[in-house]
Order: structure tokens, then sequence, then C-alpha cells
């Protein structure tokens, strides 16, 4: 797989910090799990978070907190976490999906266009959904409030920024104005996640989302 | 390594701050052995900064306290999974502190991260990946320290203040763009620091 299309650097320290929704988490971990590029991308911008952890004023901790603690360190280390079970997706997104891609029941949602949403722990965590297009499908020309991340998992599409294969990640904002049509040869799958407009505490305009209400 | 070679490690590097080299053997102490001396090295570094962490992110005092107990607990429990290759004891920790602040205090989930999970043995030896790695943390360091203001204020406020970007933006009365190239320029001096392969001045 030669992915092309990566998560921006913001995006990478955004996810490093903690601040990036869970939806968007979601599909930056599944394609950090199929790219190893962004794996070492995402270790320095985690290095860069340890670097400001470790210059963080600190003052001795108190003799009870130290004994409290001990008296907690009742059992061993414990081990690494056993295998998981074989899934079709990477882990990250198995973890948010109760069934193996083949067998997602898919919605119709317009012509050539079927989805099916995911459940994040909270309503505010943004929107994820898995979307599947009909070969030469186009979606309307949209922007975006927030963030949307599009990973693609199987087939292809192109918008004005590019063709986007399997692996690939468009990481767009509101500077991106895109129509997205599905490549020729077979049903494009991707997994596209918005951020919640209510995290931003009303920065960010409260738009009647133009596409299909992402 | 023991608590003793550990902390005859932590004693060579004189009364400055502990090297993050030997946190990081005191972390496979406690994975090794349950080693409690070593976690006590690593429990007197690491949970005044887990507190101050929490306290800018928004916690009461008293549960900036009681999280930094939780993360150190999870230290303990979790020292086998920790790899020097991937990162400092001071990044794995961060990012253990990072993790229940989300769960804790935003009550969110978030999805597993492959790049904690274990891969194949890196062919260098033992002490070359320490020497590395280092090297790599105090070229870290300089350059952490050498941020431009500018920089350094958005990459605080993400790190510490829990704001998205756009709320950066607000609080400093910038565009969106610039907190973005601002965030890129201090990350590309985070990764030329750490890509450098030289040996330091």
């Amino acid at each position: 797989m030669t992915i092309r299309h990566h998560p921006a650097d913001p995006t990478l320290v955004a996810s490093a910090a903690g601040t990036l929704g869970e939806g968007l988490s979601v599909v930056l971990a599944t394609h950090l799990a199929l790219c190893g590029h962004c794996r070492e991308r995402m270790r320095a911008a985690e290095a860069l978070g340890g670097a400001l952890f470790e210059a963080l004023p600190a003052a001795p901790p108190s003799a009870a907190r130290r004994d409290a603690i001990l008296a907690r360190l009742d059992r061993g280390p414990g081990a690494a976490p056993g295998p998981v079970a074989a899934r079709d997706v990477p882990r990250p997104l198995a973890d948010y999906l109760d069934r193996d891609l083949a067998a997602v029941p898919w919605r119709g949602l317009a012509r050539g266009v079927r989805h099916y949403p995911l459940s994040l722990s909270r309503p505010a965590g943004g929107t994820l959904r898995l979307f599947r297009i009909a070969p030469g499908t186009a979606l309307p020309r949209h922007t975006h409030a927030g963030q949307e991340f599009t990973l693609v998992l199987d087939g292809a599409f192109h918008d004005e920024t590019g063709e986007y294969r399997s692996g690939d990640l468009a990481d767009m904002d509101a500077t991106h104005d895109h129509r997205p049509i599905a490549d020729e040869g077979g049903d494009c799958v991707c997994l596209v996640a918005t951020d919640a407009p209510l995290r931003f505490h009303g920065l960010v305009p409260r738009l009647v989302q133009p596409f299909l209400g992402l | 390594m023991t608590a003793a070679e550990c902390l005859a490690a932590t004693a060579e590097t004189g009364a400055a701050a502990t090297d993050d080299t030997d946190l990081a053997r005191c972390l496979r102490a406690v994975a090794e052995h349950g080693d409690r001396e070593a976690f006590l090295i690593l429990y007197d570094h690491f949970a005044p900064r887990v507190t101050a962490y929490m306290q800018r992110g928004g916690a009461s005092p008293a549960q900036a306290e009681d999280l930094a107990q939780d993360t150190l607990l999870a230290v303990w429990r979790k020292a086998a999974l920790f790899d020097p290759r991937k990162a400092g004891a001071a990044t794995w920790v961060f990012t253990i502190a990072r993790n229940l602040r989300i769960d804790r205090l935003r009550r969110e989930r978030r999805p597993t991260v492959d790049i904690d999970e274990a891969t194949l043995v890196d062919p260098a030896g033992d002490a070359e990946t320490e020497i590395g790695a280092a090297r790599a943390a105090a070229r870290l360091r300089r350059a952490v320290d050498d941020l431009p203001p500018d920089q350094a204020a958005v990459v605080r406020m993400s790190f510490f203040e829990d704001l998205p970007h756009p709320a950066i933006a607000e609080r400093l009365g910038i565009p969106l763009g610039t907190v973005k190239s601002r965030l890129r320029l201090a990350f590309k001096k985070v990764r030329d620091a750490l890509d450098d392969t030289g040996d330091p001045a």
C-alpha cells in the first residue's frame, strides 16, 4: 500500500496534546495503524509533549501521598495484553465497529451513497461513519465547519485536491471546498469523521451542513 | 537492573534533575522485578509533574493529586509496555497522564493507538539505544527551550490548557491559520532535533 495523503502536522500535535475529538481520533488512529511514516511523526509530536511535561515546575510529593501509593502496589505489574481477535479492519476501527466490514448492514442515504453511523462515547465527540459510494458517484460540493477526516479503506475517490486511495487520509477544514467523486472500478469505502461544533463554544458557525448532515 | 544500580546511576548524574535514561532504567526495574525502590524514584520525579499538568488542564488541587496517584499506579502496572526504542520515560508517562485526563476530566473514550503496541525487536543493542535516546532527549529539550515565544505559547496552550486550535486562535486574537503555522514550525524543529543523528557539540 502506497500512502500519499497524510494528516497535517497541526493535527498530529492536537492528537498528541489530547485535544482532537473522539471521532477524528478514531480516523487518525486507523490511519496510523496503516502508515509507519505517520507513526514516526506521531512519536515526535508526543516527544514534544514529553519535553514540555518534563519542564513543568515540580514540588516534592508529600510523605503521606508517597506512603498511600506504596500501600496500593499490592499486585505486580500487569503483563502485556494478549493478541486481539482477527478482524478485517485495523484495531482502532475494530474497537468502534461491532462487526466485520464485510458484514456491515449498509443503509441507503442517496443515489449511489450508502452509510453506517458508528457510536462515540459522547455526542460532543463529533460524528463517525462509514460510507460506501458507488463508482462514478459525485457527492455534493461542501466545505467544513470544523475538521473533516476521510480515510479510504477500499476503492478510491478524487476531488480538487487529488486522488485518494486505500490508506490515504484527507485532512480537511474550513479552508477546503471540495466535491469528492468515487473512482470507476469498484465501490469506494471510507471512514469519515467530523468534529463537533459544540466543542468550539460558538467559534465555528453552526452551519447546517450541506452534505448529508456532516 | 536493580534499584541499587538504578539509584547509583541516578546519583552519577549529580544533583541536577534525574536524567531520562535513568528513569527509563527505573521503568525496566519495575517491569522486570516489581522493584519498589525504583518505583519511588519514578514517583518522586513524575507525581509532582502530573499534578501540575492536571491542574493546568482544569482539575482542582485535590482532583489533580488523585489523578497523579492514579497515573503513577498505571505506570507501575503498565511498566512492561514501556519501550525505550519508541519513547523516552517522560514522554511515556506524559501519554498515560494525557489519556487519564481525557478519560476522567472529559469523560470521553479514545481509540487504541498502535504506536504503543509492541513491534519487532530493534537490531541496535540496548546500550546503543540508550545513548541514542539520551542524545535525542537532550537535543529535543534544547529545541523546546529555544522555541520563539509565539510558537512556545501556542504549543503550551495546546498541550497544557486542553484548548483545540480554534479556541487558541480566539484566545490570542489571531487567525486559525496562524495558530496552525506556528504549530507546524514548532513541530518541524522537534522533528529536526529527533532526526539529527550527528553527535551533540
